[in-house]
């Protein structure tokens, strides 16, 4: 048997090889489900080419949108590159298996080599979601005098969306759960301090308490996930937002192929629905690492409910921020005229009440909850749809 | 004994459990065996020594190379095997050998094929390592540690799903090491490590959630 050849392989070329086994198999999974959902979305339209060029379209419309309402331009640039960094949130474990991570950690591999590899993957993965929205770009575009202005928005997005997934994915190699934790742990037994660089009450009483339990946790403390987690959250919700009112004005009219299509009815179910998700989850994160801080809180002069009633405000952050920015655009904007205000408000209280309700509610009854879950979606999902007039 | 590993004031916990506290070894040239009962802290050692995880407090240096400041020098002279498979499994074993290959500048791939042969690794070469059993996964890491050139080698649990034949060379291959005057190696088994003639020494980690558990022996394990 004779010897094989042994040629080194620099890193990024061995992500690359992982990357591109990863995606092939996730398309190859879900292409059938992608092509059920464009055939739904399209139903009615002129033909296949049109419902393709139709979603294509979809992605970039907040951005066409905001180019002609300059105002909205950095929110609408900050929500798009939001967007796709959730898209690479969710291809994380294809990007960079958390399985590395010792492994990686022991090679010889310097920061630069890791910076570029990181880039050349998130770019990779954001093809996808990159490709058909220049395709859209250039359908919105067509007889519109700002189509490089539609393009440079994008580009400028994607720009930013793979920061956020280059940003995401250094946390994930430098996450050491187990010293952290422990850490945090171990002062919280203490009873005195609660983490490095916090209290003790005089210092408490100076700093403001909410600065300290609150606010410098979820920046630097204990809680720094749920911080990164209440950041996405809101721009996610908010992305979401600022999709449904853009279906509700301009370039959406302009684009014979969609015009069927309810875009600010399927947005405001997308956002009932994404809202559920991000406070139950944020609620679990946060409780939990937040409770070796209220452990040491207990011994100071202090009430805890209160400290747990801001935790649960933080909590509902994310919609308390993106409903009343969404509701004060729609009332302002031209949009305004073909949507129904009363049912509008009636989906924004009910979609509080369901987040509310969520973070307030006994977390060790699964059945209350599902039945919870089930009824607040179908109320929402109903509401949203009628929203547009 | 020429010191060519150092680990000063080792200190690791995970969550409600400290493993290892202010932990301090010097490592020559040759052969070491570390053992000790489950959960001591073995493979946790071997970790931190590796760079695959950060300890709470305390440093490693080996060759004159600190750990903290020239991290990517000290990798450069350190091999980690871990117990169980390699990362990295969707390569082929000639891919993650490259892989090795382009890391470690000392790597010796004429030493790489020849632990390839005697590990019977090579009707499997052209495969992707996840889709080997557990044993021949485990000698394609065991022929990177082989064939890397570093300055110390740390091999957790060496043995594990070794075939008869695979373990054998493998002993061969620590009796070769035993005799290393440049090169340590640092062995976690609970296998007792034999080097016939050569010189073993031994470091017995304490029981599971003791601090301050090293004990050092020196001499033949």
């Amino acid at each position: 048997m004779t010897n094989p050849d042994i040629t080194a392989l620099g890193y990024a070329a061995m992500r690359a090889a992982w990357c591109r086994r990863e995606i092939v198999a996730f398309l190859r999974r879900w292409a059938a489900y992608a092509a059920v959902i464009v055939m739904l979305i399209g139903a009615g339209t002129a033909g296949a080419p049109d419902v393709v060029m139709g979603v294509c379209a979809l992605l970039v419309l907040p951005l066409a949108a905001a180019i002609e309402h300059p105002a909205w331009l950095a929110p609408a640039l900050l929500m798009h590159a939001a967007a796709g960094g959730m898209l690479l949130a969710g291809a994380r474990t294809l990007l960079w298996p958390l399985a590395w991570r010792e492994a990686e950690a022991a090679l010889p591999i310097s920061a630069a080599a890791r910076i570029r590899s990181d880039a050349i993957v998130c770019v990779a993965a954001l093809l996808p979601w990159w490709l058909p929205g220049v395709i859209g770009a250039a359908r919105i575009a067509v007889g519109h005098p700002s189509s490089w202005a539609v393009m440079a928005a994008l580009l400028a997005s994607s720009i930013g969306s793979v920061a956020i997934g280059m940003r995401m994915l250094a946390a994930m190699r430098g996450a050491q759960l187990g010293a952290r934790v422990q850490h945090t742990r171990s002062a919280a037994a203490a009873g005195g301090g609660v983490h490095a660089g916090m209290l003790p009450s005089a210092a408490l009483a100076a700093a403001g308490r909410f600065r300290m339990l609150c606010a410098v946790p979820l920046l630097r403390g204990p809680a720094q996930r749920s911080g990164r987690l209440l950041l996405a959250g809101t721009l996610a919700l908010g992305a979401a937002g600022l999709w449904a009112l853009a279906g509700a004005i301009e370039p959406l009219q302009r684009m014979d192929t969609t015009s069927r299509f309810d875009l600010t009815g399927c947005m405001l179910a997308v956002y009932s629905a994404g809202a559920l998700l991000v406070i139950t989850r944020l609620n679990r994160l946060l409780r939990d690492e937040m409770a070796p801080l209220l452990d040491a809180c207990r011994p100071l002069p202090m009430s805890s409910a209160a400290i747990e009633a801001a935790w649960r405000a933080i909590t509902l952050a994310p919609v308390l921020l993106t409903l009343p920015m969404m509701l004060a655009a729609a009332l302002l904007h031209t949009a305004a005229p073909v949507l129904r205000s009363g049912v509008g408000i009636a989906w924004a209280l009910a979609c509080g009440a369901a987040c509310t309700a969520e973070v307030w509610a006994d977390r060790k009854d699964p059945p209350t909850k599902s039945a919870r879950w089930l009824f607040s979606l179908i109320v929402m999902g109903a509401l949203a749809f009628e929203v547009a007039a | 004994m020429s010191v060519v590993l150092r680990a000063e004031s080792l200190a690791f916990s995970y969550p409600g459990r400290h493993v290892l506290s202010g932990w301090s070894a010097d490592i020559g040239a040759g052969l070491t065996w570390l053992h000790g009962p489950n959960g001591c802290g073995k493979s946790t050692l071997l970790k931190l020594i590796g760079g695959a995880i950060e300890p709470l407090a305390g440093r490693c240096v080996v060759a004159g190379i600190d750990r903290h400041e020239q991290p990517i020098a000290y990798r450069r002279n350190v091999f980690w095997c871990g117990s169980g498979p390699p990362a990295f499994d969707h390569l082929r074993i000639t891919e993650y050998l490259g892989f090795m290959r382009g890391l470690y500048p000392g790597f010796n791939a004429a030493q790489a094929q020849r632990h390839l042969q005697g590990l019977g690794l090579l009707p499997f070469a052209d495969r992707r390592i996840a889709t080997l059993s557990a044993g021949t996964q485990r000698k394609a890491w065991l022929v990177a540690a082989f064939a890397a050139g570093t300055r110390a080698v740390l091999l957790d649990e060496p043995f594990n799903a070794l075939d008869e034949a695979s373990a054998r060379w493998l002993r061969d291959g620590l009796r070769d090491a035993a005799q290393q005057r440049s090169q340590a190696w640092l062995v976690a088994s609970h296998e007792a490590i034999e080097a016939g003639d050569a010189p073993v020494r031994g470091i017995a980690l304490g029981v599971p959630g003791a601090l301050g558990l090293a004990r050092t022996e020196t001499g033949g394990a």
